[in-house]
């Protein structure tokens, strides 16, 4: 049994090493499709990633210069790629007694890299950059699995984790889908190109090639990001796999706490277990993905209101 | 590398006045001098980056951009002979022993006051007196279970203890850290020294918290109580849990219930046999102690007083830590165990006894004057560095509390060479041994020797420009045949 106090930290140390993750990649990814294509991404564009990304709204032009300062090294958003590092780390920090000295260091020294790194130096190698911060949130989860016990400790950790993923593939999906669709008047080319971005931003590339009978399309990648059970990006693996590692660490939990939690897991992965493509198109994907991210709020409530913050009445 | 290093008036650990190398350092000293300055130079920022990975730094607070910083380490060892380590070992134990046995007197019959040996004003008049303690019986008996003292080496060679921290000695983490360091950045300075290892401390400190529970070592659950992240030893708190494997916890994490403790977790509430608490005996419970502390466990001291909780170290153990008892040691080692002090005091006045009184205030400038109840050199003045404001401030404290000060002679204590402004320079080294009291005491092999780092510096204080370094302690002196040492 654990901590209650602790178990929030470790679910939150989950929530911001993956957040910290998708923001890279998908920054990665936008930068670099818009050079192949020689394009500027549109001023749209950077809004809707970076509504998606959740800080507050960034003011003034969209240059890559800008994006770079504001999504990656800004102190003052919270949601910028070295925020979520400085309080992954700073969690870390009070629970180094769950976790490993080399779980630890990983996520130090990649704090440590970022808090010094100077914007030009970043703007010159970009990929570089972005890719050392998703190497670190791969290593750190991989020195979890390989370094700490298989005990409460990791499974709050995942338990956080793939509630971010999915809190996450919902808002990239959103921030992008909704401006593709419906796709007239795109011409096939940029919409292949966009819809290959979205894919690519997901590492769903290979993934997605493999289970693909359509092609390149709209309805079919909303359908794999969201439903797919076997890609560990969907919503859906994603959800099923916060639900299992909670169920994992409340064994010993009374009923009374996490009932609640579970209720609210598994209406939602009822959706994505059972929903399909056409019901996401005729509710609007904006209003069905809008609807999720209700949904995974609300089960990050339930699990602060009866796990992390519950008072107990009486002594039992 | 020791090219051009010239001692001062002090005692050098590592070269005789006539130059040439003492013994524990001769290997030492073979693989050091042959490094150039850069390659030296090299090493030293390996051991910085190392440090800032390891996360063993403090927060610079007026900094918004988050600047934190390492406690300064010198590489170069203070190396100590295994006849002077026994030695060292043996008066330490028999310092412990008898700052136990002076706890439970003072809490029970209080016979060493009773022989005048101790004066009663001095006892009761301390601040960490615990009238809460008086008649009660802490599990084995012990009160203070870690310990530190601080030993120097005087101008005449003595290893001299300079003062005991009975309440929550801390830096022992920093042994163990500049250890590992050590080992990974100047491996071959090892080579054919038999250093004694350090890494079982941990274990021992478990196994000793363990052996205080109520319910037996086996089922104890041993926790460590922090004040939390804004501690400065905050990093030492959650390192000793890591390596213990115990639960780092905080006053909101228990609650009392019925005389017993609890951690409030996700299974529910859970039982704790054992507190090993990094916070003063002020903060532990506001129903007891302070009532306008939100960091205490509100009840924890009926727990503790009914016996179902053990609380390391135990509440009250300050009165041993006070710098006006201090002087009483020795004789509190005549008067238990009937022993001569194998490690001698530093002669020392105190402000609370008339005669002394004058003479500190007579000679304020040639003294050193500690508060005689804090730690972390807060509040310490050497008199001979002092300005003549300092001095009359310092005067005008003195005369509104007496008792709230000490004064010792300014000791021309030993130096080990160091590394600053790119020279081995020799620095004033202290060291504080590090003493676990349970069932029997262990003394951990060596401890943190702090360093003034600044030239001319007596304070080895991190909070006032000090460092550290490694402390070995040699299993087998150089000049002793391999077979021939006490086993």
């Amino acid at each position: 049994m654990m901590v209650n106090r602790v178990a929030e930290t470790l679910y939150w140390i989950g929530r911001y090493v993956e957040r910290a993750e998708a923001t890279s990649r998908v920054l990665d990814v936008q930068f670099h499709s818009d050079v192949e294509h020689g394009l500027r991404t549109s001023g749209l564009i950077w809004e809707a990633l970076l509504r998606a990304i959740g800080g507050p709204p960034m003011s003034g032009e969209f240059s890559e210069r800008a994006v770079v300062d504001f999504a990656i090294l800004s102190r003052d958003n919270p949601s910028s790629v070295l925020s979520c590092l400085a309080t992954a780390r700073d969690n870390a920090r009070t629970v180094r007694e769950r976790i490993s000295r080399e779980f630890w260091e990983e996520l130090n020294a990649c704090y440590l890299e970022i808090k010094e790194a100077d914007a030009n130096a970043v703007l010159e190698n970009l990929s570089g950059v972005c890719r050392r911060i998703q190497n670190t949130a791969h290593l750190v989860l991989g020195l979890a699995d390989a370094t700490l016990l298989h005990d409460e400790g990791l499974y709050w950790l995942k338990t956080g984790l793939f509630l971010e993923r999915a809190d996450m593939t919902t808002r990239f999906i959103d921030a992008k889908a909704h401006l593709l669709l419906p796709t007239e008047g795109l011409g096939p080319s940029m919409e292949h190109f966009q819809w290959s971005a979205i894919l690519r931003s997901m590492s769903a590339w290979e993934a997605y090639r493999k289970v693909d009978t359509e092609g390149i399309s709209g309805r079919a990648i909303i359908s794999f990001l969201l439903f797919e059970s076997r890609f560990p990006r969907s919503v859906r693996f994603a959800l099923e796999g916060s639900a299992g590692q909670f169920e994992l660490a409340t064994v010993r939990t009374p009923q009374v706490r996490k009932t609640p939690v579970l209720r609210l897991y598994g209406d939602l992965i009822n959706k994505v277990r059972y929903d399909d493509v056409t019901e996401v198109i005729r509710a609007g994907v904006h209003a069905y993905l809008d609807d999720f991210q209700v949904r995974i709020s609300a089960i990050s409530g339930a699990l602060s209101a009866y796990i992390f913050q519950y008072i107990p009445e009486r002594v039992g | 590398m020791f090219q051009g290093y010239r001692p001062t008036s002090a005692i050098d650990e590592m070269f005789a006045p006539d130059g040439s190398v003492r013994p524990p350092y001769v290997h030492f000293f073979s693989v050091v001098d042959r490094l150039t300055a850069p390659q030296w130079e090299e090493r030293r920022i390996r051991c910085d980056r190392a440090f800032l990975e390891s996360g063993i730094t403090f927060a610079v607070y007026a900094d918004a951009a988050g600047s934190e910083r390492i406690f300064p380490f010198d590489l170069v060892p203070h190396i100590i002979s295994a006849s002077e380590w026994r030695l060292i070992e043996l008066g330490l134990r028999q310092r412990v022993t008898a700052l136990n046995r002076f706890l439970f007197d003072v809490y029970h019959r209080q016979e060493i006051i009773e022989a005048g040996v101790v004066p009663p004003d001095l006892v009761f008049g301390c601040r960490d007196f615990r009238t809460a303690m008086v008649g009660f019986d802490p599990p084995l008996g012990i009160y203070t279970h870690v310990v530190g003292c601080d030993l120097i080496r005087d101008e005449s060679g003595k290893i001299v203890v300079l003062e005991d921290n009975a309440r929550t000695p801390s830096g022992v983490s920093y042994v163990l850290e500049n250890r590992r360091v050590m080992t990974r950045v100047l491996p071959e300075a090892f080579g054919k020294h038999p250093v004694a290892p350090i890494t079982d401390y941990s274990t021992r400190l478990l196994a000793m918290l363990r052996s205080l529970s109520r319910v037996g070592p086996a089922g104890a659950n041993v926790v460590v109580l922090t004040p939390g992240i804004f501690n400065s030893a905050y990093y030492e708190h959650s390192f000793l849990a890591q390596q213990m494997g115990v639960p780092l916890v905080q006053g909101s994490d228990l609650l009392v219930h019925d005389e017993v403790a609890y951690m409030n977790t996700t299974g529910g509430l859970e039982r704790v046999d054992v507190i090993y608490r990094r916070v003063d005996d002020d903060f532990l419970d506001p129903l007891s102690f302070r009532g306008d502390s939100l960091l205490g466990v509100p009840g924890l001291m009926n727990a503790y007083r009914g016996g179902n909780v053990a609380i390391a170290n135990a509440v009250g153990s300050g009165v041993c830590d006070d710098k006006a008892i201090y002087p009483y040691v020795p004789d509190m080692i005549r008067f238990y165990l009937g022993e001569d002090a194998v490690l001698p005091n530093v002669p020392t006045f105190i402000g609370g006894k008339p005669g002394d009184l004058e003479y500190i205030l007579d000679n304020l400038p040639t003294l050193v004057v500690k508060p005689a109840n804090a730690s972390g050199g807060y509040g310490l003045v050497i008199g001979p560095q002092a300005s003549r404001t300092e001095l009359e401030t310092l005067r005008r404290k003195i005369l509104d509390d007496p008792r709230g000060f000490v004064a010792q002679p300014l000791l021309d204590f030993s130096t080990v060479p160091s590394y600053v402004n790119g020279f081995m320079q020799p620095r004033h080294t202290d060291l504080r041994p590090y003493i676990l009291a349970g069932r029997d005491i262990w003394v951990l092999p060596g401890g943190l020797s702090r360093v003034a780092l600044t030239e001319g510096s007596f304070v080895v204080n991190s909070s006032r420009g000090g460092g550290s370094k490694d402390t070995w302690v040699l299993e087998i002196d150089v000049q002793e045949k391999p077979g021939g040492s006490a086993q």
